[in-house]
């Protein structure tokens, strides 16, 4: 039999999401160092029309389980799919997005079917069939190198935005397998009875390219709406400190850091963020940071890329002025 | 109801993390303080929400090192009823602490199982999932919200995902990970501190539930510090200036917008 490696190209509102990209991108590689196959797991409601742009993102075979049932994504029966699909073809590695569906899965998959879990992975190394991934702990203070005990199948989470997409192709149409979903057992079966978009976000911080980020510096909940439209107009994330969020000026969506979220945007702007160090574990992975602070001595600026040392009520309305204009030319 | 609440000791959120020099794959613990995992909290305050109006019976138990006891008295002190800890001296791993807490959970008949939603060292999220596999539970993590409906035969949760919340229905028993928004977590007094240890705990050696433990599914091997940040700029200029020349850097310099 020849080896494997399968990949979760998570779907959203009928569209796979860009780390499916992402997956495939570093599956590839992996593939190459490996000589392995590289092989999707789609599953959803009507997404069998999906698996050409598959195909043009280098996957070889796609195991598809297209049912109305699995419209969103619950534990069961998406582990039980996942499942039957790993005993079936024993991979080399699956690869999922960091994302919080996909944390979930890889998880539960894991204790499953007796896999080493490995999340959050940020780099990836492979010796042989050997494969060391590199992943933060405590929070990005420290980043482990992590591999899989002798006979466990590597199941890693990805975490978006870091690992570089497969280029789109003409791509052969790939295999396609269907794949039936198990029974679950009722104990198993959870409902998703609804979906609330959050007010007022535009992207989520763990996945957007551009994250406009406020502190105690924004001084009051209302002053985020300098944020909100900055980050409408750019194309950017809302994201905050814990002392913004602590005081109520919003929602714990939008924190970043060790009791946040960590992210690894391509350009992190912080503006009256001070930089304490369990914020700073949560974005110092991100590509450029922009520091905007009153405050010359904010810890912040050891960090980033540019500093301003200013009001950012004066800076910001400027940049994003600055930033349209140029991308307008 | 029955409420069992599973809480870690990890290293305060604040804590500068340096690597031993003699053990690569560890950290330099002399220096740190150590604080029931913020997470972990949530948990705790809500099975006692829950069991304040459910007429529940709490626990909180932990796997770790003799030094985790704390944690269970934090938990104590907050006004969880019964503490039980397994001393385990391994590195923590989540598929271990799964596999033993599934021993020591399983014929207890708790309704409702709570964890936070990672803990902030390993920040593997494992634990829950695994914990609820070993028992044939359903899941729900990351939980903003939990209401126990259907006389207490099932729990109806709103958990995070990307850009928005997912209001989840599942059977009970089930295994819940606990997201911040969740509660404000209660601060014991120091009456609640003092008479919290005094409390007896019930204690197990992790050995007596290691049969059929078939090892670690991960091998961690070195850690090392993040890659340094490059020496950054800083604009000189009034603030409309010093913006102006940061657009143009970000765009030709950068290359980011």
């Amino acid at each position: 039999m020849s080896k494997e490696i399968l990949i979760w190209v998570q779907v959203r509102q009928g569209k796979l999401l860009k780390i499916a990209a992402e997956l495939a991108g570093e599956g590839k590689k992996m593939c190459q160092s490996m000589g392995a196959k590289l092989s999707a797991v789609l599953i959803g409601k009507e997404v069998a029309g999906l698996t050409g742009e598959l195909g043009c993102l280098g996957v070889e075979k796609v195991y598809l389980a297209d049912d109305a049932s699995l419209a969103n994504y619950t534990t069961e029966p998406y582990t039980g799919i996942f499942a039957s699909i790993i005993e079936k073809v024993k991979p080399v590695a699956v690869l999922v997005g960091a994302t919080f569906p996909g944390r979930d899965l890889a998880a539960r998959l894991a204790g499953r079917v007796k896999g080493a879990l490995i999340a959050d992975v940020i780099g990836m190394s492979i010796d042989g069939d050997k494969i060391s991934a590199r992943r933060p702990m405590y929070s990005g203070k420290v980043i482990a190198e992590v591999g899989a005990a002798a006979g466990a199948i590597p199941i890693l989470s990805l975490r978006p935005n870091v690992f570089a997409a497969a280029v789109k192709g003409a791509g052969a149409a790939p295999e396609v397998e269907k794949i039936s979903t198990p029974a679950a057992r009722d104990s198993l079966k959870t409902v998703c009875r609804e979906i609330i978009a959050s007010a007022g976000a535009i992207l989520d911080v763990a996945e957007a390219d551009i994250i406009v980020s406020g502190g105690r510096g924004m001084k009051d909940g209302a002053n985020f709406k300098l944020l909100f439209e900055f980050a409408k107009d750019i194309g950017a994330a809302v994201g905050a400190s814990r002392a913004a969020v602590d005081s109520g000026w919003i929602s714990h969506e939008h924190q970043v850091g060790q009791t946040g979220k960590a992210v690894s945007p391509t350009l992190y702007i912080a503006c009256g963020i001070s930089g304490a160090i369990q914020h700073l574990a949560g974005m110092s992975s991100s590509k450029v940071i922009v520091a905007i602070n009153k405050d010359p001595d904010a810890n912040i600026f050891k960090l980033a890329n540019y500093g301003i040392v200013g009001d950012l009520f004066q800076v910001l309305p400027v940049l994003r002025e600055e930033i349209l204009k140029i991308r307008a030319n | 109801m029955k409420i069992c609440v599973i809480v870690k000791r990890v290293p305060d959120t604040e804590a500068n993390i340096k690597i031993r020099t003699d053990k690569p794959d560890r950290i330099d613990e002399s220096e740190i303080s150590f604080i029931i995992n913020p997470y972990d909290e949530f948990a705790v305050e809500e099975a006692l929400k829950i069991a304040d109006e459910k007429d529940g019976e709490t626990t909180v138990i932990t796997v770790g090192s003799k030094e985790s006891e704390a944690v269970l008295r934090h938990a104590l002190a907050m006004g969880i009823e019964n503490a039980v800890h397994v001393t385990d001296n391994e590195e923590s791993d989540p598929f271990r602490t799964a596999f033993l807490l599934g021993k020591v959970i399983n014929d207890k008949g708790f309704d409702l199982i709570l964890c936070g939603k990672a803990a902030i060292d390993d920040d593997t999220a494992g634990v829950g999932s695994m914990l609820a596999e070993n028992l044939g539970l359903a899941q729900v993590l990351v939980v903003t919200k939990v209401e126990i409906a259907g006389d207490g035969k099932k729990v109806v949760c709103h958990r995070d995902i990307e850009g928005g919340t997912m209001v989840v229905e599942a059977p009970l028993p089930a295994v819940i990970s606990c997201q911040k928004g969740l509660n404000e977590p209660r601060l014991p007094t120091i009456i609640d501190i003092k008479r919290a240890n005094k409390k007896a705990l019930e204690t197990f050696d992790s050995k007596s539930y290691l049969e059929g433990f078939s090892g670690p599914r991960v091998k961690i091997g070195k850690f090392t510090s993040p890659p340094p940040r490059p020496v950054g700029k800083v604009l000189k200029g009034d603030s409309g200036t010093a913006a102006k020349e940061l657009a143009k850097l970000l765009r030709e310099e950068a290359k980011v917008i």
